[in-house]
């Protein structure tokens, strides 16, 4: 009776530390988890899938209930990750973005540039201006039919509210020390002199564009510089002009990487992973941003110079 | 009045065969217990491929903190499950199927430290990997079967043979 009982106390310690551990490893792998979110790694695979979908920005996240934004900070860093995993052969990337900031969209295009692995790109929808750019610095590019591209172009344009506020009654006191410093406030008119400035700027951005996407397709910058007013470009055309390699998409581009390198493509998805808390903090962040910058608005006068946008 | 013979026990060092199959058994359950509910994560951070990809890859990239994280949280749990067990009842679950005991080899009660040092082959960092090594041939060496971090411990694996 007694060797019965110690069997069954043995038993039931045996289960309370087995139990123990259980619930304890499962609530840490949880507590873990909350800091892989962006940091996944993909299954198997020998092809990085990079998708570049959104305006490009330099910064920040998508939204759930926001636009997308492809962040150059994450896509860099997923290329140099697949850069460095030696499993991974090629990258593809794509692409699905009307452009966004020129900063960003150059930080992408030199990572891709840099890569020592083969590039493959191909575009949905979109792949104009800054989401061009990026397609350009791959090794080879598909597009649809239907896509748009090129749009090779810069733009800073913004509002000028000045004469809502003179209707208003509302003036804007100016104060400067260095006569450019509120150059592009939407507060007030912009000078012929400041006018000129701007373009200037938008010129040498918009000129290295061009060179850029003349080095990426080893086309002539003078040809390049003809294409390049902006506009842009249906698919078919692209190809015709040498914007792109091929129409096509994605499976085209894997069996463009399985010939390239005589493998079978298994594809490893680099996607920005966001856990229920990432999403939760976002949007605090989100909301505590926009209240912050409204209230910021309302007290200053910001130096509010346009952003260049490709 | 007739007195049957009661049955009789001699307590020997245990066979090394039942060790390992009681230490195979203990691995299955803290890989169950412990391992399995981290899997989730680790598939985030460690690549999938065979242990040459994964071994170049950190070559490469280098280890992050999340995984040393991983690791030692999983290290702790697991000296946790061999010494909570073989300091209340001197048996892990592997131990209990093949009635083996650890006790000490100075007849003193097992105390928790002694219980952490016999299992500290279990932490994967240099120079406690050397015992996966070291420990098994010391085995051979020693009179009462001990591993070394068992001699250490002045613990041994017993069991009861009845006839």
């Amino acid at each position: 009776m007694l060797v019965k009982e110690n069997k069954t106390s043995k038993w039931i310690w045996v289960f309370a530390v087995i139990g123990l551990l259980i619930i304890v490893s499962f609530f840490l792998s949880g507590f873990f988890a909350l800091f892989a979110g962006s940091t996944m790694m993909p299954a198997n695979g020998n092809v990085a899938f990079i998708p570049v979908e959104g305006v490009i920005m330099s910064g920040g996240t998508s939204s759930p209930f926001g636009e997308q934004v492809a962040s150059s900070t994450t896509i860099v860093d997923f290329i140099e990750q697949a850069d460095r995993n030696p499993s991974i052969k090629a990258i593809l990337l794509e692409i699905n973005s009307p452009g966004g900031s020129a900063v960003a969209s150059d930080e992408i295009a030199s990572a891709l540039r840099r890569s020592n692995k083969t590039k493959v790109a191909y575009i949905r929808e979109l792949g104009a201006s800054g989401g061009y750019f990026v397609a350009s610095a791959a090794d080879y590019i598909f597009v649809n039919r239907m896509s748009l591209t090129g749009s090779i172009g810069v733009y800073a344009s913004y509002l000028d509210i000045s004469g809502l506020l003179k209707n208003f009654n509302v003036t804007y006191e100016r104060l400067v020390a260095g006569k450019y410093k509120d150059i592009g406030s939407p507060y007030k008119q912009l000078t012929e002199e400041e006018r000129a400035v701007l373009e200037q700027q938008l010129n040498a951005a918009h000129q290295i564009f061009i060179e850029e996407v003349a080095k990426n397709r080893r086309l002539p910058v003078s040809a390049v510089r003809q294409l390049a007013t902006g506009e842009p470009i249906l698919g078919t055309r692209a190809r015709e002009l040498g914007l792109v390699d091929a129409i096509g998409g994605k499976e085209e581009a894997v069996k463009y990487i399985e010939q390239r390198l005589n493998i079978t493509a298994e594809l490893a998805e680099y996607r920005e992973r966001r856990t229920l808390l990432d999403v939760l903090t976002g949007m605090m962040q989100d909301n505590f941003y926009r209240m912050g910058l409204g209230i910021g608005n309302g007290l200053q006068i910001r130096d509010t110079r346009p952003m260049v946008w490709t | 009045m007739l007195r049957l013979t009661s049955r009789r026990s001699v307590t020997v060092n245990a066979s090394i065969l039942k060790r390992v199959l009681a230490f195979i058994i203990d691995l299955l359950i803290v890989d169950i217990a412990i391992v399995f509910p981290f899997q989730g994560v680790l598939r985030r951070i460690v690549p999938a491929g065979g242990f040459i990809e994964t071994y170049r890859y950190f070559s490469v990239q280098g280890s992050s903190f999340l995984l040393y994280a991983i690791a030692t949280t999983v290290t702790v749990l697991a000296l946790m499950y061999f010494v909570l067990l073989e300091k209340k009842m001197g048996q892990s679950v592997g131990k209990i199927f093949f009635r083996l005991y650890v006790v000490g080899t100075d007849k003193e009660e097992l105390s928790t430290w002694r219980c952490l040092l016999r299992s500290i082959f279990l932490i994967p960092l240099f120079p406690f990997i050397l015992l996966w090594i070291v420990d098994p041939v010391f085995v051979g060496f020693s009179h009462e079967h001990q591993r070394l971090t068992e001699y250490l411990s002045r613990t041994k694996v017993v069991e009861h043979v009845y006839w």
